[in-house]
C-alpha cells in the first residue's frame, strides 16, 4: 500500500522565502495523519520511545510521528520484524511495534542517527551497523527487502557517511556522495526479484550526503537532480532524476559536527553554509528534517537561517534520561526577568529536594501556560477504563469513584522527581521523558504561532528575545552547566545504585576484605618481626585491584 | 477501618469482604504491589490505578532513608507526595531488620540501623516507627516487630516473639496518643517462626490486645522454609485470628501460594515477586511463568495471554517484540509489570468471584490443573488444600510431586 506524503507549504510564509532559505511553515500530510511544520518526530531505542510505556506514548500528544532505527534488529536474520505476520492492511513494521498507522507515522533508518561512534569502513557492497551482538554488515539489497517487507511511512535510503576520525580526503568524500546517490538509486529500482504492488518503499529520505565540505555537498544534490540516461534511466524509470523520487531531506548534525569539529569550526555560519550548499539547488517544496539538533537555539537559527521543517526530539529525550525537566517557552513570556536563565532543571540538584512545584513552576501561574503532559497534568483514566478484577471491584468503583469524568490530578513535583531519581526509580524517567516531549510540542506549536503572523520581524525579534533569555545548552563549564551537572549525577546515581551494583559491590568488599586480612597479616609479621628481631621487607599474599602490596 | 465479610466459601475458610479505610474501598482477598521507594517502579500512579489496584505498600524503612520524614511531613504525606488518591499499607521497617542484617543491631528499646548510605546510626524503637508511619500516612500501618530469618531456630526465635508483643504494646500506646487513630489503622503481626507452640503464645498475646488492633498479619513466612511448614503456620494462625479482622500473609506472592492462603482464610498478600520478576524478563501466566528472554519467544507473535485483559496483551504487544527489549528498555519492564499485577489481580479476582459464587473449590481445581498440570501438583498444595476439603486429584490423573513446586522457565532445554 502507497501512502503518499503530501507536504503543502503556507502560503502565508513570510517573504524573504524567495531566498529559499526563510523560514517557513507548512502541514505535513500521510494517510489521514497531519503534522504542522515546524514539528518534530520522537526517536526511539530497540523500537520503543525510551521510557515510555504504550498508554504514556498516548498521553504524550505531541508524538505523532515516530522515528525508529533498523539495526538493533539486525540480530536476527532475517530481522525479526520482517516476519511479523500480515494484520489486515497495517505494515508489519507498525503491527510489530504496536504503533498504530491511523495515530502515528513511521519512519525508519538503517542507523541510530544520534549514534556518533567509530565504526568500521562501509564498502561499495555494505554499510555496516551496530546491533547488540556486534557490527552486521547491510547491502543494499537487503535494505530494499526489509524496508519492502516492513514497508513503513517513510524509509531512509542507506547513506555512506563516514564514521571514523576526521579530516576526511576528497577521494572518501567523492566516495560517499557517489555510494549514497547509487544506494538511493537501489532502492527507488522498481523491479526485483519478486515484483508487485509493494515493490518498493512508498516514500524514501535521503540523507545530504557530502560531510563538512560545500563543494561535496552541492555536488551530491546535484546528483539528485541530474536526469539519468542509459541503464541509470532504465533502473529508477519511470522516475526521470533521482530526485523525483526522493521525498524529503535529511540532515544529520551528529556526523557534521563531528566532521566540522575535526576543522575546529562550529560556528553556526559553518552549518548555514554547509545546509545551503545541499538545498539551494533542490526543489524548495520538500520537508527538510535535521536528526540530532543540539537543543531550542540551533533549532531556531536552523529554521530561521535554512527554513528547516522537522527535528527529532534527541535532545530533549536525552536530557529525559539524565534527570533534567526542560522548562522553556517560546515566544519568551512578556513578563520574563532580565538575567539569563537555564533551559531546564537539574531535578538530582538537592535544592529541588522540598520544592513542591511542578517541573515548569511557578510559570504555570504567571504566564497562563501550564504544561499539558503526563506529568504536571496527570489524568486519571476514565472510572469505564479501570480494569475490574471481580463482580465487587465495580461495585466499590462506583462507591468510590462518582464523577464518569476523569479527574485531573495534581502535578507531580520537583520534590518526588528529586526522590525518584536519587532512589534510581524508573518512574522519573517515564515523567521526565513526557515531559520533555512536551515542551518541544510546545515550543514547535509557539513559533508556528509567531510565524503565522506573517511577519519575519517578529519572528527575528522573538528569537533575539529566546536567546537573551536563555542560555544554551552548550553555555557555561561543569556545574554551571545544568546538562553537564545532571549528567554527572546521573552517573554516580548510576553506579551506586545501576545495574552490575551488585557485582561492584562484591568488588569492593573482596577489595575490602583484602585489605583487612593484609592489615591482620601485616600485624602478625610486624608481631613476629619484632620478637625475631629482624626487619625484614614482607610482601603480602592479598592484593586487591591486582596491584602487589609491598610494606616493612 | 469499616470491615466487613460478606462472602463466605462454605467449603474452604476462604471468605470475601468489603474493607473500606479513608481512601476508598477495597475487595478481599486482594494482592498489595509494593511500591518500595514511593513507587511502583516504572508506573505511574495514573497507569497502576488504571490497572484496578486499590491497594498498595510502601516500605517505612526506605521512606525514612529518602526522602524522609521532613519532606514528607512538608508535602503532606506519602499520598500527595507520590500522587497515590487510593488506599495504602506501610509496613514498620522490621522486616529490613532481616534482609539489611548487616547494618543492624537489635535491643529490647529498638533496632539499631546504620545508614547504608551515611554509615550513620539511628536506632528505629516501636514508638519511632510508628511516628515515622504517621509522617508517610498510610491507611494501614504495621507494627514494629522483632523479625528473625525463618530458618532461624533456638531462644532466639522466642525472645523475638515475646518482644514483638511487647513492642506490639508500646506501638498501640504511641498509636493511640497520636491524633491519627481515626485516619490510620494498626495492625498487629504474629511471629514465633516455625514453632507452633510460640505461634501459639504469640497468639494468645496478641488476641488479647485484639480491641487495639484493626488486623493482624502472619510474619516470619516466606523465608526459604519448608513448605509444608509454611502452610500449617498460616492455617494455625488463620484459624485462630478473629473473624472481624482482616488477615494479612505478608511476603507472599506466587499464585499457588496466594490461593492456598486465601482458602486458608487470608484476606490480603504482598511481595515484591510480580514487579520483580517483571523487571528479569518474566511474565506470569495461567500456565506459569514465562521466561522472555528465552531464544524460543523470539520469533513469537502471540501476546503472553490472548485472555488477558492487561494493556500490554490488549495492545497485542507480541512475546517476539518483548524478547527484543527485556533487560535492554524499560518499557520491557513496564510492559511486564503492568501484566504481572494484573495477573495477580486477576488471580484474586476471579478467586473472589468464585467465593461468591460459591464455586470457589471448581476454581483452586481448575486453576491448579492449568498451572501445574504439565508438571504435576506439588505435594504440598494437596495436602493444604486437602485440609480445608478441597481434593485437588479428585478425577485427574494429574501426577504429585513433592518438593516447593514453584515453577520456573530457566532455559530454552526446559
Amino acid at each position: 500500500m502507497s501512502h503518499p506524503i503530501a507536504f503543502t507549504l503556507s502560503s502565508r510564509n513570510p517573504p524573504p522565502n524567495i531566498s529559499a532559505f526563510g523560514p517557513r511553515t507548512a502541514t505535513f500530510c500521510i494517510r489521514n495523519i497531519a503534522i504542522d511544520t515546524p514539528g518534530m518526530l520522537t526517536c526511539t531505542s530497540r523500537g520503543v520511545v525510551p521510557h515510555l510505556s504504550h498508554d504514556n506514548v498516548k498521553r504524550t500528544k505531541g508524538i505523532r510521528w515516530i522515528h525508529t532505527p533498523f539495526e538493533s534488529f539486525l540480530e536476527h536474520k532475517p530481522p525479526v520484524p520482517t516476519l511479523q505476520p500480515q494484520q489486515g492492511q497495517s505494515p508489519k513494521i507498525n503491527s510489530f511495534l504496536r504503533f498504530s498507522e491511523d495515530e502515528y507515522v513511521l519512519s525508519v533508518s538503517l542507523r541510530d542517527l544520534g549514534d556518533g561512534r567509530e565504526m568500521p569502513a562501509n564498502t561499495n557492497a555494505f554499510v555496516t551497523a551496530n546491533c547488540i551482538q556486534g557490527v552486521r554488515r547491510v547491502t543494499p539489497s537487503d535494505w530494499q527487502s526489509y524496508m519492502i517487507s516492513c514497508n513503513p511511512d517513510i524509509v531512509f535510503s542507506l547513506s555512506d557517511v563516514p564514521f571514523t576520525p576526521p579530516p576526511y580526503s576528497q577521494k572518501r568524500l567523492t566516495k560517499s556522495i557517489e555510494r549514497s546517490a547509487l544506494w538511493l538509486s537501489d532502492i527507488l529500482r522498481s523491479s526485483g526479484p519478486s515484483p508487485g504492488p509493494r515493490s518498493k518503499p512508498s516514500n524514501v529520505f535521503v540523507q545530504m550526503a557530502g560531510s563538512a565540505s560545500a563543494p561535496a555537498r552541492t555536488a551530491f544534490a546535484d546528483s539528485l537532480i541530474e536526469i539519468l540516461r542509459g541503464k541509470e534511466a532504465e533502473a529508477i524509470q519511470p522516475l526521470k532524476c533521482l530526485d523525483e523520487g526522493v521525498a524529503g531531506y535529511v540532515f544529520d548534525m551528529v556526523p557534521l559536527r563531528l566532521a566540522l569539529e575535526g576543522a575546529g569550526d562550529l560556528s553556526p555560519a559553518s552549518f548555514n553554509t554547509l545546509f545551503r550548499a545541499s538545498l539551494s539547488v533542490l526543489p524548495k517544496t520538500k520537508p527538510r528534517l535535521v536528526t540530532s539538533a543540539r537543543g531550542p537555539h540551533e533549532m531556531l537559527r536552523l529554521i530561521q537561517d535554512v527554513g528547516i521543517d522537522l527535528f527529532d526530539t534527541q535532545w530533549a529525550q536525552r536530557s529525559a534520561d539524565i534527570g533534567v525537566a526542560l522548562d522553556f517557552t517560546f515566544p519568551v513570556p512578556s513578563h520574563e526577568v532580565s538575567g539569563k536563565r537555564d533551559l531546564g532543571h537539574n531535578l538530582y540538584d538537592t535544592a529541588y529536594a522540598r520544592d513542591f512545584s511542578s517541573m515548569m513552576g511557578s510559570d504555570d501561574l504567571t504566564s497562563g501556560v501550564s504544561c499539558q503532559c503526563g506529568a504536571c497534568s496527570p489524568c486519571s483514566v476514565s472510572p469505564s477504563e479501570i480494569l475490574r478484577h471481580s463482580s465487587v471491584d465495580s461495585e466499590l468503583g462506583a462507591k468510590s469513584g462518582g464523577t464518569s469524568d476523569a479527574p485531573l490530578n495534581s502535578a507531580y513535583t520537583r520534590a518526588f522527581l528529586h526522590h525518584l531519581l536519587h532512589t534510581h526509580e524508573m518512574s522519573a524517567h517515564s515523567l521526565l521523558a513526557m515531559h520533555n516531549i512536551t515542551v518541544m510540542d510546545g515550543f514547535f506549536a509557539g513559533i508556528r504561532g509567531v510565524l503565522s503572523q506573517n511577519d519575519l520581524a517578529v519572528f527575528e525579534a522573538e528569537t533575539s528575545r529566546f536567546f537573551e533569555t536563555y542560555s544554551e545548552d552548550t553555555d557555561g563549564a561543569g556545574s554551571q552547566n545544568v546538562f553537564r551537572a545532571a549528567e554527572k549525577c546521573w552517573a554516580e546515581v548510576e553506579i551506586l545504585r545501576g545495574k552490575g551494583r551488585l557485582a561492584r559491590e562484591s568488588e569492593k568488599e573482596k577489595a575490602e576484605s583484602a585489605a583487612a586480612a593484609n592489615i591482620v597479616l601485616t600485624m602478625e609479621m610486624e608481631e613476629k618481626g619484632a620478637e625475631g628481631g629482624s626487619g625484614t621487607a614482607v610482601s603480602l599474599p592479598f592484593a586487591p585491584d591486582g596491584e602487589s602490596m609491598i610494606t616493612s | 477501618m469499616e470491615f466487613e465479610v460478606t462472602h463466605r466459601c462454605s467449603t474452604t475458610r476462604a471468605r470475601v469482604s468489603r474493607m473500606k479505610l479513608a481512601h476508598g474501598e477495597t475487595a478481599l482477598p486482594t494482592f498489595m504491589p509494593v511500591a518500595t521507594q514511593a513507587a511502583i517502579k516504572g508506573l505511574t500512579p495514573e497507569q497502576v490505578e488504571s490497572l484496578g489496584i486499590t491497594l498498595i505498600l510502601n516500605n517505612t524503612y526506605h521512606l525514612n532513608l529518602r526522602p524522609g520524614t521532613d519532606i514528607l511531613n512538608a508535602a503532606g504525606g506519602a499520598h500527595l507526595f507520590e500522587g497515590w488518591k487510593h488506599n495504602m499499607l506501610t509496613d514498620s521497617g522490621g522486616f529490613q531488620l532481616v534482609s539489611l542484617s548487616k547494618f543492624t543491631t537489635i535491643t529490647e528499646e529498638g533496632a539499631l540501623f546504620y545508614s547504608p548510605f551515611t554509615g550513620e546510626s539511628t536506632i528505629l524503637t516501636p514508638e519511632e516507627s510508628i511516628s515515622i508511619q504517621h509522617a508517610i500516612g498510610a491507611d494501614i500501618i504495621m507494627q514494629l516487630d522483632d523479625v528473625v530469618p525463618s530458618l532461624l531456630q533456638g531462644p532466639r526465635v522466642e525472645e523475638a516473639m515475646e518482644r514483638s508483643i511487647r513492642w506490639l504494646d508500646r506501638c498501640i500506646q504511641q498509636h493511640k496518643s497520636s491524633e491519627k487513630e481515626h485516619m490510620q489503622n494498626l495492625f498487629a503481626i504474629v511471629q514465633g517462626g516455625l514453632d507452633s507452640s510460640l505461634r501459639d503464645r504469640c497468639l494468645d498475646g496478641m488476641l488479647e490486645r485484639r480491641d487495639q488492633v484493626a488486623g493482624y498479619a502472619i510474619g516470619g513466612l516466606s523465608g526459604g522454609e519448608e513448605k509444608g511448614v509454611f502452610w500449617r503456620i498460616i492455617k494455625q494462625c488463620a484459624d485462630r485470628l478473629p473473624e472481624d479482622r482482616p488477615r494479612y500473609a505478608m511476603g507472599i506472592g506466587f499464585a499457588e501460594d496466594l490461593l492456598v492462603c486465601v482458602a486458608l482464610g487470608i484476606d490480603m498478600a504482598d511481595c515484591v515477586f510480580p514487579t520483580r520478576t517483571a523487571r528479569f524478563g518474566v511474565a506470569l501466566t495461567h500456565k506459569g511463568p514465562m521466561n522472555l528472554k528465552l531464544g524460543k519467544h523470539a520469533k513469537d507473535f502471540s501476546t503472553i495471554d490472548s485472555t488477558c485483559p492487561c494493556l500490554t496483551c490488549r495492545e497485542g504487544v507480541s512475546r517476539a517484540f518483548l524478547h527484543h527489549i527485556v533487560t535492554h528498555e524499560t518499557t520491557a519492564a513496564h510492559a511486564l509489570t503492568i501484566h504481572n499485577i494484573v495477573f495477580q489481580a486477576q488471580v484474586m479476582g476471579q478467586a473472589r468471584d468464585a467465593i461468591i459464587a460459591g464455586t470457589f473449590p471448581d476454581y483452586l481445581r481448575s486453576f491448579f490443573s492449568g498451572y501445574f498440570g504439565d508438571r504435576g501438583y506439588p505435594e504440598w498444595c494437596v495436602a493444604a488444600l486437602r485440609s480445608v476439603g478441597v481434593d485437588l486429584l479428585k478425577n485427574t490423573d494429574i501426577p504429585v510431586v513433592s518438593g516447593g513446586g514453584a515453577k520456573w522457565e530457566y532455559s530454552d532445554a526446559a
